[in-house]
C-alpha cells in the first residue's frame, strides 16, 4: 500500500494567518512582511521551514549583512540548529601594580570564521578584570578567563611593583615593576604580547597587548601600554586588549594601549582598564594599580 | 553589570561578568559556590581577585597577607605594615627579617 496521496489532497495556502483545521502535511506559506517563510503541518503544530541559521542569546543586532550577538555579561548562546559563525573572545585585562607599579596586561584575543556549532545551549562566560591590591609590595591581579564553547581566551597578566618584581604571566602578559622587574610572558601563545622590562628604579612598565608588547620603563618614564587589535565584528571597528601604562617618577607616566589599557600615574590611583574591552588596568608609582577592564565575545552569522 | 567570585573553600578561584539569574541557572555550577563582588568596592570590602579571601564573619574579600607582620586593618579589610612608609619621596621596599622599610638603591 503506498502512502503517497493524491494532488487533489494538498493545501497549499498563502496567508497571514495559520488555516484552520489542517491535516498531517498540509503547508502554509506565511505572507506576514519580514517572515515569508513555509511552514508543514505535523499533526500537532506548524513546523517552520528555513534554511536560515538562528539563535538566541546576547544582545542582537544587524550589521553589513550579519546577525550579531554580543555578550557583555554571561549567558547562553543556542543555535535553532547546526552551522558555522564567527567568533571574538576576549578575557579580562590584569590589574595594575601598587607602588612603583606597572600596567596589566591585556586580555587573551582569539578570533576566528566558521566555528561549528551544534543546536544546543553553549554557555559564555565572561572574565572580569583583575584586580588591583591596595597593599604594599603587592603585584596586581591576574584577569579571568573569557570562554564561548570550547574556546577559552586567558586573563591578562597582573603586573609588578616594586622591589623588582615581575609582571605576571597571561593572555598578554603584565608590565615589571621598578627597578628591575621584568615583563610577565604571554601564555598561552597567541593570544597577546610580552609585559615591558624595567631598567629603572624611577619607572615602570607597561603591560602587553593584543597587538604589541608593552614598553620598558626607564628614567622616570613609565612605560606605555602595548597596542591592541582592532576587529569589526559588532558592525564597528573596535579596538580591543590594550596593555596598560607604568607609573613613573618624577614627571611621566605611561599611556595605556589602544584597546581599553588604563594609563599609568605618579601620584594618584591608575585608571582602570574599559570595561568589556580586556584592557589593562594602569600601574601607580606611589599609590594604588587600578582593576583591568572585563572581557567581551561577540558571535556572528551571515543572516 | 554584576560580578561575582566562585568560592572553593572560602578562597576565590574565578571572578566573572554575570546576572544573578544567569548564577542561578546553573550554567557555572552550583549558585551557592558564587558570592557577589563590587568592581567599585562599594561593598564587601574589595573587589574580589583570585586568591583572595572571603571572610563570612566580616562579609569582606580579603587578599593574601604579604607579610606576617603585616596586620589587618578592619575598616578596609588590607594590610598594613607595623611601620609607616616613609614620606620623603624615596623607594623602599618591606623587609621582613628587620620588620623595617629598606631603601630601593
Amino acid at each position: 500500500m503506498s502512502n503517497a496521496r493524491n494532488k487533489a489532497d494538498f493545501k497549499i495556502a498563502k496567508s497571514t494567518t495559520a488555516p484552520s483545521s489542517p491535516a498531517a502535511g498540509d503547508m502554509w506559506f506565511d505572507t506576514t512582511s519580514g517572515v515569508d517563510a513555509m511552514n508543514v503541518w505535523n499533526g500537532t503544530v506548524w513546523n517552520h521551514m528555513s534554511n536560515s541559521f538562528s539563535a538566541t542569546g546576547g544582545t542582537i543586532t544587524a550589521s553589513g549583512g550579519y546577525t550579531i550577538h554580543t555578550f557583555t555579561s554571561s549567558g547562553t548562546f543556542t543555535p535553532d540548529r547546526s552551522g558555522t559563525v564567527d567568533y571574538l573572545v576576549v578575557a579580562g585585562g590584569g590589574g595594575g601594580g601598587t607602588g612603583q607599579g606597572g600596567g596589566g596586561g591585556a586580555g587573551g584575543f582569539k578570533t576566528a570564521a566558521e566555528f561549528s556549532v551544534l543546536a544546543t545551549g553553549l554557555t559564555v562566560t565572561i572574565g572580569a578584570g583583575g584586580a588591583a591590591v591596595a597593599s604594599s609590595n603587592t603585584r596586581g591581579n591576574n584577569g579571568n578567563n573569557s570562554v564561548f564553547s570550547t574556546i577559552t581566551s586567558t586573563g591578562g597578566g597582573g603586573a609588578g611593583s616594586y622591589n623588582s618584581q615581575g609582571g605576571k604571566t597571561g593572555g598578554s602578559g603584565g608590565g615589571g615593576g621598578g627597578s628591575n622587574g621584568a615583563g610577565g610572558a604571554a601564555s598561552p601563545e597567541g593570544q597577546g604580547n610580552a609585559g615591558g622590562t624595567t631598567v629603572s628604579s624611577s619607572a615602570a612598565s607597561g603591560g602587553g597587548g593584543a597587538g604589541t608588547a608593552g614598553s620598558g620603563g626607564a628614567s622616570g618614564t613609565g612605560g606605555s601600554g602595548g597596542t591592541g587589535i582592532a576587529n569589526s565584528y559588532s558592525g564597528a571597528s573596535i579596538t580591543y586588549a590594550g596593555g596598560g601604562g607604568g607609573g613613573g617618577d618624577p614627571g611621566t607616566s605611561g599611556a595605556g594601549g589602544a584597546g581599553g589599557g588604563g594609563a599609568g600615574s605618579v601620584t594618584g590611583a591608575g585608571t582602570s582598564g574599559t570595561a568589556n574591552t580586556g584592557g589593562g588596568g594602569g600601574g601607580s608609582y606611589s599609590a594604588t594599580g587600578s582593576s583591568g577592564g572585563s572581557g567581551i565575545v561577540i558571535i556572528r552569522y551571515l543572516t | 553589570m554584576a560580578h561575582f567570585a566562585k568560592l572553593n573553600n572560602n578562597t576565590v578561584t574565578e571572578v566573572i561578568v554575570a546576572e544573578q539569574s544567569f548564577i542561578n541557572s546553573g550554567a557555572v555550577g552550583d549558585s551557592f559556590l558564587w558570592v557577589q563582588t563590587s568592581f567599585n568596592n562599594s561593598f564587601r570590602k574589595n573587589y574580589a581577585g583570585v586568591g583572595f579571601t572571603y571572610d563570612k564573619v566580616r562579609d569582606a574579600f580579603i587578599p593574601a597577607q604579604p607579610y606576617p607582620s603585616w596586620t589587618l586593618i578592619e575598616a578596609t579589610c588590607q594590610w598594613e605594615a607595623p611601620v609607616s612608609y616613609p614620606t620623603d619621596d624615596q623607594s623602599y621596599t618591606w623587609d621582613e627579617a628587620t620588620i623595617a622599610w629598606v631603601l630601593v638603591a
